[in-house]
Formats: C-alpha cells, structure tokens, sequence
C-alpha cells in the first residue's frame, strides 16, 4: 500500500474517534498509524481504544458546557427513539386480540403492564428533567428576542399535537376494517408510521438545535443530564419489556403469535434499535458527568 | 498504576520508554518493540498516552511537524519508580524461592 494510501485508510479510522478526541490527538496518531503495518489486528486496536475513548472519555480532552449540551442532546434523542419504538409497539398490539390473549396468559399481561407502567413513568421523568432546561432556554431565547429558537424548544410538544391532528383526520376520514387486528389497514398504518417518525425526528432535533442558539447554564444542563437517567432506565425497561411480551406470547400461545406476532426479522431490528439508543444515551450520559467532574 | 486496569502493563511500558527520554508515539513503539520485545497498537498506545497525560505522569511538548514527542514528569518517574521497585522485590523473592527448591543435577 502507497504512504498516501496509508494515510488516507489510517484518517478514515480516527475517525471512529469521539471529536472531541480526534480534536486533541488526530494529528499524532495519524501520524503513527500511517507509518504501522495496518493488519486485522491493527485495526482490531483501534477499534478497542476507540470504544475505550468513547466510554472512559480523558478529562483532557472534554470542554465542561460543550460536552453537557452534545450529552443531553444525544439522550433526548435517544428517548424520543425509545418512546417511538414503544409507541409502534404499542399501536401494533391495542386491538382487541392481544388483549384477549393477555387474559389467558397471565405472564404475557404482566409484561404488558410493565411495557405501560413504565412508558408512563417514563414520560413524567423526562418532563421532570426537561422542564427547568426548557424553560431556562425559552426564557434566554425570549430575553435575545430569538423565535426560532423559541420555536424549536417548543417543537417536542408542536410536532406531537401536529401528528396527533393528523391521526384524528385520518381516522375520521379511513374507514377501519372490519377484520380484527387490521384496524386502519397496512397502507395507513405505513403512512402514519412515517408521519410519526417525522414527528418524533423534530422532537429530537428542535430541543438539539434550541440548545446550539440559546446557551443555557452549566447547572441546569448537568441538572437535566442527571435527572434523565430515570427517564431513560424506565423507558429502556419498558422497550425490553415489549419484546419480552412478543416472545412471552409466541411461547405461550405459538397459534396466536402465528396470526398476530410479528416474525423474528421484525423483532430482531427492533430490539437492536433500542438497545442502541440506550447503549448511546448510557455512554453519552456517562461523557457528560465525567466533563463535569475537575481532573485531580 | 493498579487503578489503570487492564491498562497498567501497557502504561508501565511507556513510562519506562520515557524514562529514557522525550519521545513522539512512534518512537516509543520502536523503542518498545527493540527493548521489550513488544509491539504496542496505535490504539493502545494513546490510550495509554491519554491516561497518563490526564495524570500528570507525561506532559506533552511542542508538535514537530505532526509529531508530539512527551516526556516523563516528576510525579511520572515517582510512579514508575514505586512500580518497578515493587515487581523487582516480587521477582527477587521469586527468584530466592526457587533458589531453595533442590534441583536434579
């Protein structure tokens, strides 16, 4: 391989790196690839520091109130992802016959009920971590007399109503199936799919953008991060309990999960989306409490 | 150096390659590969690198070109020495214990 070559291969690597990494080392350690034998193992290296860097980040190289502002970001988007993964869930299993199922399988209701308890919990936590930021940005963006950023910090509660608006329409509008289970039809079902993902990207990204035009406090920031990881814990066990309840319901009763389960190449992605988003928002949350603490 | 985990062989290593004097990431891997027999990876070096630094055990210098040689600092060398002190007096009663063991001619 051409020293150009090699050093083209060795920046796409770095690039595994968190940024605020590569801001301080990318230049040396560019350096010292391009001149290794890249091999399997090399690379396997690499990948481990990376992963190291992501998760045990060097008090050196993470600014204290950019490092806050990238966390919260990234664990709201996180939980919006989460809650959207349970809404599908919880869209794809409210007709009548999980319901009756649940009557019959006593452990597969239990799993429901704990999908819900703590999707509800959930949703308090995260106004109780949200609100004190909302409000600090809102205020500084009404102070600055900048509307944009007020209408981005009120996206996560426009794009949900707007999307609910939608649905009423719809709903009015699209006769619903007579066959149970079908309710609005798959075509529908798709586009509302769509639309609601739509919704759930503003509601992640509003907040994320407010944040970039308004600056809140250090306090408040470290406040919400903190106080998210309630927020976050209730609505991962809550995704881990809806596809407990698919597998539970599948176990139980394989004639029903036959007509109304969803198959394992619907379950799989599902379960590996939202143990991303938490696996993301434990590591981010994890960044932005060690920005905070002083290196000793 | 305990608390380093999984981390304190490899940082034990390029403590000891500073210890000889300055050096860029490169020259402690060369430095490493001819004296200790070891070839450290481009990943594990800086996180070794990072861990030290943040410490206070190595301190950066001026970049040459894209080259950042680091060199040892005092509390660096107090820590290396605790260290090699330490595993010197295990591999001497090391050695002392298997003096004793009576040994086929």
């Amino acid at each position: 391989m051409s020293p150009r070559a090699c050093r083209r291969l060795a920046r796409v690597l770095c690039h595994v790196y968190p940024p605020s990494w590569r801001d301080r080392y990318s230049e040396e350690f560019v350096d010292v690839l391009s001149e290794t034998v890249l091999t399997p193992r090399t690379v396997l290296d690499v990948l481990d520091g990376a992963l190291d860097a992501w998760a045990n980040p060097s008090g050196l190289v993470l600014g204290g109130r950019l490092r806050l502002r990238a966390s919260v970001s990234v664990v709201w988007g996180a939980w919006i992802v989460l809650t959207a993964g349970a809404l599908i869930f919880g869209q794809s299993t409210e007709d009548s016959p999980f319901r009756r199922a649940d009557a019959t399988h006593p452990v597969a209701a239990l799993v429901y009920g704990v999908y819900e308890w703590c999707a509800h919990l959930s949703v308090a936590a995260v106004v109780v971590a949200g609100a004190p930021l909302a409000w600090a940005l809102l205020r500084a963006a009404y102070t600055q007399r900048r509307r944009s950023a007020i209408a981005l910090v009120l996206l996560p509660v426009a794009a949900p109503m707007a999307f609910l608006g939608v649905l009423v329409l719809i709903a009015q509008a699209v006769p619903r199936s007579t066959v149970p289970g079908v309710g609005v039809g798959p075509a529908w079902f798709a586009v509302l799919v769509v639309l609601g993902l739509l919704a759930a990207a503003l509601c992640a990204a509003g907040p994320a953008l407010g944040l970039r035009r308004v600056s809140a406090s250090p306090g408040v920031l470290r406040w919400s991060l903190r106080a998210s990881v309630p927020a976050l814990a209730l609505m991962s066990v809550s995704a881990a309990a809806s596809v407990c309840y698919e597998l539970a319901l599948a176990r139980s009763d394989p004639s029903f999960a036959a007509g109304y389960g969803r198959p394992w190449w619907q379950l799989a992605p599902y379960a590996l989306v939202m143990a991303a988003a938490g696996a993301a928002a434990m590591t981010s949350i994890r960044r932005g409490v060690r920005a905070t603490v002083p290196v000793s | 150096m305990h608390d380093l985990g999984r981390w304190a062989d490899p940082s034990l290593l390029v403590l000891t390659s500073l210890a000889d004097g300055p050096k860029h990431g490169y020259a402690v891997i060369k430095d490493l590969e001819q004296s200790a027999g070891v070839t450290l990876g481009a990943g594990t070096l800086y996180a070794v690198l990072s861990r030290l630094e943040e410490r206070g055990w190595i301190e950066p210098l001026a970049a040459e070109e894209r080259r950042r040689p680091y060199r040892l600092t005092g509390p660096g060398a107090v820590a290396l020495e605790t260290e090699t002190r330490r595993i010197h007096q295990f591999a001497e009663l090391g050695l002392r214990r298997l003096a004793a063991i009576p040994r086929p001619a």
